[in-house]
């Protein structure tokens, strides 16, 4: 009696459940859960299952789905990488791990934003600004340029994300293209005299701008609106407009070569580079829209960004470069 | 009566047992590690391999904080568990086991739940708090808060498994404090000790709470060649040695303390019998319960208001958790009970299995899931691999050596005659097992389980790795949307985390309190 | 034939030898008392007869069997027909007193209800009829003691091994427990090797005494004889 309990107990934890996953495509996504999986969730309305994701966010400080995607990579057991930044989308790519695919929507984006072979294509993108609170900062003072962070009138009043991870390390690798090796590690030193902080996340650096425990400090546009969102005495900075320009770290698809179901993989990437889910994408997490047509309420357009310009596959190949050294200068 | 070590003859069956558990630590740790240590020594070859002096210093800065924990955890672990031990109406041990409650979250919970607490907008917002907890002091304060309850535990197992006449005899010639200092608590030093182990590894460990609280630590250079954009799997294994071998000294260590645990703890009578808990006991448990529940309620107070909104971002994940842990737990007990039973009783192959397990342990989370991922993942394991069956894979290498250690321990105190008895009468290893071994150990096998269950069910770093897509554990899922999400429907998640461990756990300890 | 027979039995323990060419044998119905300073390795030599100890040399005969073979196990200890008082008693004390009898029948493959009868034949025969369903904790120090006999002696071994089963027995309960283990290994004609610290619980069993020190036999002869011309300083205090 105890043993026959026992065993159908035993059965029904091993139950798989009822849906037949043999068909549903899987995405691995670095775009923060919050927003990804509502879109996610949109791909299911007409008559679709929805598909089965394994999220990722910087602040987890996980090793990453990327990571996942490469040590899986003799077995692939995902159809499409939808990552935070084109970075990651680069690596999977020079791994020979993509599966070129031109999508029928992603005529609209613009070249710069997308691979000519299909590799990777972009889509609603954030920026890298400067976050920065009002109450600790006058108007007049107000930085425009990334090398305010190390004026050192603000000494211990700034704040970066650990520039190992995320879209921090993108945007070491572009201002090392920028400016060259000598001027970039110049500046990280200046930034340790300014008694930088280096947070765990561009969300932390948020927290921190928002509180008031630091003046201002470089994050990513959907953290400034979060902040903006909460009421926080903040305002967010486009740096270098009169110069160089911001970094724009759009959003990338990725179809995964050998994926279990490319068929499907495509069908979704068809979805996500549709102008509805940029537009939402906009709506629901800041993110501007790549499409010049498209306006999102509240949320600045790229056509009114001055844009740094950058070949994205190049900095890839830089952000390998600098990593050694980046890992030294965050202490590790 | 001489104790047989090492020479005790064993039979087909238990070899026949026992291999079958050591194929499950096999699969489960050397395999995914085996793998990755392949992958690192053939795969392509990178620069910076060896250690850099200044992680060096980052590991003795590290070391420095978990000897700060051990401290922490200690004032409040120690004193809280002799108030359990000590406690003997229901309702005030019932009160005092919410202490053990943050146990049941990962600490980077109780760190937010600190920040809510002491940060801007916050009742006791302060400038000197909020420095206080963004700091070397904070990472202490909430590792300690997170981590005292595996101590307060053990020193209530401990205590109880002391015999009475120890305690009646120091009562006539010293007060209860002394009897306490010097007799009760020097005799439950191994239990204490092996607490300290864990507390010590887990702390060096962890990652979440130091990077939420920016404490530099060397857990973070093992992930920074793992979670940037250029993985190193083979930097990360070197730079993970350090970490292994200091918990396997440390274990080492608690090894010779165990070695005074003997006797027949089956026949003793509970101790402290009559011995009330004294006010200054009662005052410093009430603090540590204090202490450890005030983040919690912190985490609840924020996400009142939004749990209606947050019952959609549950979706099956509380499920796919609680049945992750309860057949990890059930697996991680059943190679537990034979392994724990063959190393307490010396069987020199089953220690070289304990070992492989403790490496599981030991070694930092993201090395043993990346692991996975490279060993199960193809031929003819991708199916358990794209199941939800992975997670307990991976959670029984991560844990199964805690309810090998349980029962070793408890084997420990379980005079051999009664295994000899039954094996005289005609029994088999199996039946002796089965018949003697486990019901004399009941407790020892409940405690197994819920100790793995507890581990497993407040797991993040080692299954966020590999889980399977749309199968993620609540913690997980806490994880994920903790970026961006909204703080109050973050807060009103991890109470329910809470809630649903708090019941989970509930079963094991209902099961004792019928049992007694 | 022999009951036991042990020749040239050697047992290491890390560097400690425990027994150092122990070679001994009992005829059927034969008992032998074992005597020597602590650690000198009678309880060894008992889990050597037992199977619960391999030799690292020598062999062990029981019945004309081998049983050991130069560290080989021929005969696992479940097979080995015999039965053993503990020092501890080693009552189950999950158990009730009968379920512990029981258990130690179940392995023979007895039906049940001849198992019950037995149970119940061997309760009475030691004075614990009626005691069946007491729990093992609940019995006082000399019910203990029948009931670990009962236990031994229910499977009707051809050899029974007692460790110390005496030593917290207080003299009333000695004396009666004494004679109830001499009525019954006569009853059966069973041969018996008993540990034993006690030079009148030695003569009460066995006629025969074989004295252990630091691993070695130093003497085997008949108690008699022992004690007219102790040959060890040990077996003169030992038999007074």
């Amino acid at each position: 009696m105890h043993a026959g309990l026992a065993a159908l107990g035993l059965l029904f934890l091993l139950f798989p459940g009822c849906r037949d996953q043999s068909k549903d495509v899987t995405v691995y996504t670095s775009v923060d859960q919050v927003f990804a999986e509502p879109i996610l969730k949109d791909f299911a309305r007409d008559g679709r299952t929805a598909p089965r994701s394994a999220f990722d966010t910087e602040e987890t400080k996980s090793t990453g789905v990327l990571n996942r995607i490469i040590a899986e990579s003799a077995h692939p057991q995902a159809d499409v990488f939808w990552s935070g930044d084109p970075m990651r989308a680069l690596v999977l790519v020079q791994k020979g791990l993509a599966e070129p695919y031109i999508s029928p929507n992603a005529a609209s984006i613009p070249a710069e934003y997308k691979a000519n072979d299909g590799s990777w294509t972009g889509f609603g993108a954030r920026a890298r600004v400067v976050l920065v609170n009002t109450d600790k900062v006058p108007a007049a003072r107000t930085p425009r340029s990334v090398k305010d962070l190390i004026n050192p009138a603000f000494k211990g009043q700034i704040a970066i994300a650990n520039p190992l991870y995320g879209t921090t390390t993108m945007h070491v690798a572009a201002l090392s293209r920028a400016w060259g090796d000598a001027e970039t590690r110049a500046f990280f030193a200046d930034l340790r005299k300014n008694d930088v902080r280096v947070a765990s996340s561009n969300g932390e650096v948020r927290r921190l701008v928002a509180s008031g425990e630091i003046a201002f400090g470089l994050v990513d546009t959907d953290d400034a609106h979060e902040a903006l969102a909460e009421k926080a005495h903040v305002t967010m900075v486009f740096p270098d407009q009169d110069g160089m320009g911001t970094l724009v770290v759009p959003t990338a698809v990725v179809l995964i070569k050998n994926g279990p179901h490319s068929a499907r993989g495509r069908e979704l990437i068809d979805f996500l580079l549709t102008p509805q889910v940029e537009k939402a994408l906009g709506e629901r997490a800041a993110h501007m829209p790549l499409r010049k047509e498209l306006h999102v309420d509240g949320v600045p357009d790229l056509g009114g960004v001055r844009a740094m310009k950058v070949d994205y596959a190049e900095l890839a190949s830089e952000i390998t470069r600098l990593e050694p050294w980046l890992r030294q200068w965050a202490g590790l | 009566m001489g104790r047989a070590v090492g020479t005790r003859p064993s039979s087909l069956e238990q070899r026949a047992v026992l291999a079958a558990a050591a194929a499950v630590a096999a699969l489960t740790v050397v395999w995914p590690l085996g793998a990755l240590v392949h992958g690192a020594l053939f795969g392509a070859a990178s620069a910076d391999e060896l250690i850099p002096a200044r992680t060096w210093t980052l590991f003795a800065r590290s070391v420095a904080l978990a000897l700060g924990v051990l401290v922490g955890t200690l004032l409040l672990g120690v004193p809280a568990g002799v108030a359990l031990a000590r406690a003997r109406r229901g309702a005030l041990r019932a009160a005092l086991c919410l202490h053990l409650l943050p146990l049941a979250l990962p600490p980077s919970f109780l760190a937010l739940g600190a920040a809510q607490l002491v940060g801007p907008g916050s009742a006791f917002s302060s400038v000197l708090l909020s420095k206080l907890l963004y700091g070397p002091a904070g990472f202490v304060f909430v590792m300690s808060i997170a981590l005292a309850p595996v101590v307060s535990a053990m020193t209530w197992v401990g205590l109880a498994s002391l015999d009475p006449s120890l305690e009646e005899a120091a009562r006539l010639v010293a007060s209860r404090p002394l009897v306490l200092a010097k007799v009760l608590l020097p005799a439950s030093a191994p239990f204490i000790a092996l607490a300290l182990v864990l507390v010590f590894s887990l702390t060096l460990s962890e990652l979440a709470v130091p990077s939420l609280l920016r404490v530099d630590v060397y857990s973070a250079a093992v992930f920074a060649r793992l979670g940037g954009f250029r993985a190193s799997p083979r930097e990360a294994l070197l730079v993970s040695l350090p970490i292994v071998a200091v918990s396997f000294v440390l274990l080492a260590l608690a090894h010779r303390l165990f070695a005074r645990v003997a006797g027949d703890l089956v026949l003793r009578r509970e101790s402290g019998a009559g011995t009330p808990l004294g006010p200054l006991l009662m005052a410093h448990a009430a603090v540590a319960a204090v202490l450890g529940l005030t983040p919690l309620v912190a985490l609840v107070a924020r996400g009142a208001g939004s749990f209606s909104a947050a019952v959609p971002w549950l979706g099956a994940s509380v499920w796919n958790g609680l049945r992750a842990a309860i057949v990890t737990a059930l697996a991680a007990t059943a190679i537990g009970v034979p392994l724990g039973h063959a190393v307490a009783r010396g069987l020199r192959w089953a220690r070289v299995v304990d070992a492989c397990l403790l490496v599981g342990f030991f070694a930092p989370a993201v090395l043993l899931a990346l692991g996975v991922v490279q060993a199960w993942n193809g031929g003819l394991t991708t199916l358990a691999y794209q199941s939800f069956l992975i997670l307990p894979i991976g959670l029984v290498g991560r844990y199964g050596a805690l309810a090998v250690r349980t029962f070793a321990v408890s084997t420990r105190g379980v005079a051999e005659a009664y295994e000899d008895a039954a094996e005289l009468s005609g029994h088999g290893y199996l039946a002796r097992l089965v018949r003697i071994t486990v019901p004399l150990q009941w407790r020892a096998l409940l405690a197994a389980f819920g100790l793995v269950l507890t581990f497993c069910l407040r797991d993040v770093e080692t299954s966020i790795l590999y889980y399977p897509p749309g199968g993620e554990p609540l913690t997980v899922r806490l994880f994920t949307l903790e970026a961006n999400g909204s703080p109050g429907v973050v807060c009103a998640l991890a109470s329910m985390h809470v809630l649903a461990t708090a019941l989970a756990l509930a079963v094991p300890v209902w099961l004792v309190r019928r049992g007694q | 034939m022999k009951a036991v027979d042990l020749a040239a039995v050697s047992v290491r323990e890390g560097e400690r030898q425990l027994l150092d060419d122990v070679s001994f044998s009992m005829a059927p119905g034969e008992s032998l008392a074992v005597a020597g300073p602590s650690g000198a390795g009678k309880s060894t030599l008992l889990r050597v007869v037992a199977g619960l100890r391999v030799p690292a040399s020598g062999r062990v005969h029981l019945r004309n069997v081998l049983v050991n073979d130069a560290g080989r196990v021929l005969v696992p200890a479940r097979r080995r027909g015999l039965a053993m008082v503990f020092q501890d008693l080693a009552l189950w004390p999950h158990f009730s007193v009968r379920g512990n009898l029981a258990f130690a029948l179940e392995a023979s493959g007895m039906p049940s209800a001849e198992r019950d009868r037995r149970v119940e034949e061997t309760l009475d025969r030691v004075g614990l009829a009626g005691f069946g369903t007491r729990e093992v904790l609940s019995l006082s120090g000399g019910e203990r003691q029948r009931a670990a006999l009962a236990r031994a002696l229910v499977t009707k071994p051809d050899l029974l091994l007692l460790d110390e089963p005496l030593s917290s027995a207080d003299a009333l309960i000695k004396r009666a427990m004494l004679t109830l283990i001499r009525d019954l290994l006569s009853e059966r004609n069973t041969s018996a090797i008993i540990v034993t610290h006690d030079a009148s619980e030695a003569r009460a069993l066995s006629k025969r005494l074989l004295c252990l020190e630091a691993g070695c036999v130093v003497a085997d002869d008949t108690i008699e004889a022992l004690t007219k011309k102790p040959p060890t300083p040990f077996l003169g205090a030992f038999l007074g």
